[in-house]
């Protein structure tokens, strides 16, 4: 077995983790199936996109939210797809999966660094760059404007196409280039943060007493 | 080379990887299921001190998840309007 073969093997129980990996759903790039449905490699991908958006387009000064309208406009597809296929309303596709995925994504990650604001991690050096000091719910100046998130919409749907057109390639490049990304986020998401999260209310605890 | 040596030790660790794997698998929801719990909780309080039907709110939260949460942050009423007091004469 060949390193690229056992690493995809890793990748695959990485993505077994959290995924039903249903081959019929799942995108079949540079000769493999990614380790994770169509419908989460969208999400993984999103995420990215988001981190990006926060990157790039946070107002320093604002403590307000992302804007809620937007978010909640790019988060209802994803969920309304999701509902109307498991009640059997109807049979969605690779493809709506995928950009529901992509859409749901770029929503969540800057909803989640938002959160992190309220949240013990706040202190957390690398978080603090980042992240709003003195959030306020009700504050009316947006984090994140709509106009920010309407790109991360544009972002989405370039980045859709190109994956949408790689489905069957069969050059290996492809899978690599979009496996990792999706595994960081899973081992980012589902192992780190929790624990980051979980140590960091446990300090605050200690710090209490 | 160290790097192939690495995974394919990783790899044939099976059992290790198999309960490794379990022990994180149960972790990990466990941990967003005590913060989804936390979640509920806020958006109950907080939706009783603004007069909104904190049961209702929280059983909403609960099932549509983060939907429900933005929904909610998008209706949830002014905490100052809600009270039904006047506001403060300027200073």
């Amino acid at each position: 077995m060949s390193i690229a073969d056992e690493l995809a093997r890793l990748f695959d129980f990485f993505g077994s983790l959290v995924c039903h990996q249903l081959r019929e759903r799942t995108l079949f790039i540079g000769g493999r199936y990614l380790p994770v449905c169509a419908r989460d490699t969208g999400a993984f991908l999103g995420l990215l996109i988001g981190y990006m958006l926060v990157f790039a387009f946070r107002r320093k000064e604002a403590k307000g939210p992302p804007n809620l309208y937007m978010i909640l406009g790019m988060t209802l597809p994803l969920v309304l797809d999701g509902f109307g296929q498991a009640l059997g309303f109807w049979a969605s596709t690779n493809d709506v999966r995928l950009f529901t995925g992509f859409l749901f994504g770029a929503a969540l990650a800057p909803m989640l660094v938002y959160a992190l604001s309220l949240s013990s991690l706040k202190d957390m050096a690398v978080v603090k760059r980042f992240i709003p000091q003195d959030a306020v719910l009700d504050d009316e100046m947006s984090w994140l404007s709509a106009k920010a998130l309407s790109l991360g919409v544009v972002i989405s749907m370039a980045l859709f196409a190109a994956v949408r057109l790689l489905d069957g390639s069969e050059n290996e490049f492809f899978y690599w280039i979009i496996s990792t990304p999706i595994v960081s986020g899973i081992i980012a998401h589902f192992f780190i943060l929790p624990v980051l999260l979980c140590s960091a209310y446990i300090k605050k605890l200690l710090s209490r007493h | 080379m160290l790097l192939q040596y690495l995974i394919s030790m990783l790899i044939a660790q099976e059992e290790w990887l198999i309960w490794g794997g379990l022990g994180l698998f149960c972790l990990i929801p466990l941990i967003w299921f005590i913060i989804a719990i936390l979640l509920c909780i806020w958006v109950y309080r907080d939706a009783e001190s603004r007069g909104m039907n904190g049961v209702l709110w929280l059983i909403i939260v609960l099932i549509a998840g983060i939907l429900g949460l933005i929904i909610y942050l998008i209706v949830r009423k002014d905490k100052r309007s809600s009270s039904g007091a006047p506001p403060p004469p300027p200073s």
